[in-house]
């Protein structure tokens, strides 16, 4: 067979392309959080990244914004960042879809209670809450079901979340 | 050699990150936890990419984005909302999609797009690789930058030349992604070195018809103690030289004129189109065989054949011509690269290997067929048992099952009758005589039909696997394996009997076991211990 022979360019051309495929398949320990993931973190309050693909998503600035993509495309209300911080007394966020509110319990001052309360009873409810901090960290609270469009979560007041939650730079999806 | 050294370097970081976000795409989960994407569908993707054939599917994807966007263009709920990137799951969302777009036609069998021209039709089969695709471009071109290339789709833009636009955008967005992050392809020294040989020794014979038993036993004689290449193992051999069958077949099928080709491609120079070398690898990639589809689709869960089988059978090459071409050398694989593979493991844990071989006349190649024979024989009658249940439900692959196990039945007993109805003959004569099937009681003395049947339920009852059980659940994945099974068992018997039977094995048995021996002496400095009849 002639070295310019097209059918033999053609077969060694596909062979080493696909020795090159098959190289690019092989395992790495860096593997990017796949856009599927995120689409089903960001919609399925059941599912739970692992704790490799949580680490990722901290990591990697895009998979970041690509998660803020999928929640700003269908939130239930958006709660921007706050112009001022609450001196003291129970946070308070407030859009013309839903009310949260954080206050220290009275009986158990470790725990604080978020609350969020629907503004039209009739709207379905939203299923989770997703919390970006000022340092883009992302922080999600799969929400209970609502009774009289209202629900409530018990938190723990040095915990993260509601160090988080009482950021005033810190955006919300409710979605 | 620095020089060397450091371009190297660049180019494996160049691929990283790219490399990166394939990991992430086939690592990514279905929500029973299993891969969302099969690897079918992952090496697909690389390929595409590698090769740089992506404009037809990119153009595919470009119609699909109408139709998964719906009216409100949020695209995403069709693609990532399935449970699992498959072609039931595809065909199950776009049915209940209630919303579709204009333009939009979705049938059982696709979803057309009507882009007032011819319009386009994109099957349920290919939308696992188009969602795979267009995941991998949000995760390397950007998930913004996709959203505004396909903005005017999303916004009701349908026409013809909207969509070619969004294309265009699309395949620039991807180009300038890979110019800087795929690395030029590198030549695989292997195939080249060893088709150069080939050509050495080919006498007036051209393409995969130079490559024969002999050439293959010759070339690793020559090389395996050599520095040249890569060729210590009869199996990497084999491999190479059944890799290049295909690859010179499906490239001669290629170039033959069946297919278009962009008007600039000089193939005569030495041009090679990107969708001929996609095309090529797929064939490749379909030579696997049906085994390997048979294990995808059901697996774990029905196991028409487990582990051990799987491995045995593994070692026939099914979907390719190689078993054709190589037949000695099939065997020669099967039988001494096996006992190779043994000393190689033996010595790289440190272990001094015996060297086992095989008696002269022992009959080892013909046992080996014998084995191959059995394995797929117990396929058949497992096969057999899943008439029954498919039957109980009232499964049309029971009738599929039935029809490819016993062909020599008197089927015709069921169209009888039907003759009279006129009119819509074929559909009314098969629903007709699928009832009548069903219908049928099983009885081990009855007609052929009904004896058929009997047996199936005796066999049914018999077997003791995953999926075979009573208490399993998973009749939907038995239905959907029948034709990869029927694919697999036609595959191994037309293997066995067309391509393996038909040659004088003993007269091989001789000179084998002697030329394996002395070359394994050679290349690990042993002594032959076990079988003494291989002077």
């Amino acid at each position: 067979m002639p070295a310019d022979d097209p059918v033999r360019d053609l077969a060694l051309a596909a062979l080493d392309a696909d020795a090159q495929a098959r190289e690019l398949m092989t395992p790495v320990t860096a593997a990017r959080i796949a856009f599927s993931d995120l689409y089903r973190y960001a919609t399925d309050p059941a599912f739970e990244l692992s704790p490799s693909a949580q680490a990722l998503l901290e990591s990697d600035p895009n998979a970041a914004a690509d998660l803020e993509r999928l929640l700003a495309a269908r939130p239930f209300t958006y709660m921007p960042r706050q112009a001022a911080a609450a001196t003291s007394g129970p946070v308070r966020r407030e859009t013309d879809a839903a009310i949260l509110t954080l206050t220290p319990s009275r009986a158990a001052p470790d725990q604080t209670y978020l609350v969020i309360e629907l503004v039209d009873p009739g709207a379905p409810p939203p299923a989770q809450l997703f919390a970006r901090s000022a340092d883009g960290g992302w922080t999600r609270i799969p929400l209970a079901k609502f009774d009289s469009a209202r629900v409530q979560v018990l938190l723990e007041t040095n915990g993260e979340t509601v160090a988080v939650l009482s950021d005033p730079e810190t955006e919300v999806y409710l979605l | 050699m620095a020089t060397t050294i450091e371009n190297l370097n660049l180019e494996e970081g160049k691929s990283e990150a790219l490399r990166a976000v394939l990991a992430g795409i086939s690592e990514s989960t279905a929500s029973d936890g299993g891969p969302r994407y099969s690897e079918k569908v992952c090496r697909e993707l690389a390929r595409i990419v590698v090769c740089r054939a992506y404009a037809k599917p990119i153009l595919e994807l470009s119609h699909l984005i109408i139709a998964a966007g719906g009216r409100d263009g949020r695209y995403e709920n069709i693609f990532w909302g399935v449970e699992r990137a498959s072609a039931g799951e595809f065909r199950r969302a776009f049915m209940a999609l209630q919303n579709a777009g204009s333009g939009v036609l979705v049938s059982e069998g696709g979803v057309r797009h009507d882009d007032g021209g011819d319009g386009f039709q994109i099957s349920y089969n290919r939308m696992p690789l188009l969602a795979a695709l267009l995941e991998f471009m949000i995760m390397t071109v950007g998930y913004a930058e996709i959203d505004a290339m396909t903005g005017a789709l999303r916004r009701g833009g349908a026409s013809g030349d909207a969509v070619l636009d969004a294309a265009r955008a699309l395949q620039r967005g991807l180009y300038a992604y890979l110019k800087d992050h795929l690395p030029p392809v590198q030549r695989q020294r292997r195939e080249h070195h060893f088709l150069s040989y080939v050509d050495a020794h080919a006498g007036n014979r051209t393409g995969a018809d130079a490559i024969n038993d002999g050439v293959v036993l010759a070339y690793w004689r020559a090389f395996a103690d050599t520095d040249d290449v890569d060729a210590k193992t009869f199996r990497v051999v084999y491999d190479t030289a059944r890799r290049l069958i295909g690859a010179l077949d499906a490239a001669a099928d290629r170039l033959s004129g069946a297919h278009a080709r962009p008007i600039g491609t000089d193939v005569e120079a030495g041009e090679v189109d990107p969708a001929d070398m996609e095309a090529v690898i797929a064939a490749l990639d379909a030579d696997t065989g049906p085994l390997e589809q048979l294990l995808e689709t059901c697996g774990e869960h029905v196991k028409f054949v487990n582990v051990g089988e799987a491995e045995i059978l593994f070692e026939l090459p099914l979907g390719d011509a190689a078993a054709r071409r190589i037949p000695v050398s099939v065997l020669r694989n099967a039988v001494f690269g096996a006992v190779q593979l043994q000393l190689t493991t033996a010595l790289r844990r440190g272990r001094v290997p015996d060297l086992e071989m095989r008696d002269t006349g022992s009959g080892y190649y013909l046992a080996k067929l014998d084995e191959y024979a059995d394995v797929i024989g117990v396929t058949e009658k497992l096969a057999l048992a899943a008439i029954w249940p498919l039957f109980e439900a009232g499964r049309p692959e029971a009738v599929d099952l039935a029809l490819a196990l016993a062909p020599d039945i008197d089927w015709g007993q069921l169209a009888r009758g039907m003759e009279e109805e006129g009119g819509n003959v074929v559909s009314l004569g098969r629903v007709e005589a699928l009832r009548q099937f069903f219908q049928v009681v099983p009885d081990a003395r009855g007609d052929e039909i009904a004896a058929l049947l009997a047996e199936s339920r005796r066999a049914w009852r018999g077997v003791n696997r995953a999926g075979f059980r009573e208490e399993d659940e998973s009749l939907d994945v038995m239905a959907e394996a029948i034709p990869d099974v029927l694919r697999l068992i036609a595959a191994v018997r037309r293997t066995l009997d067309r391509d393996l039977r038909p040659h004088d094995w003993p007269s091989y048995e001789a000179s084998d076991a002697r030329d394996f021996a002395e070359m394994f002496g050679k290349l690990y400095e042993l002594d032959r211990k076990g079988g003494t009849d291989a002077r």
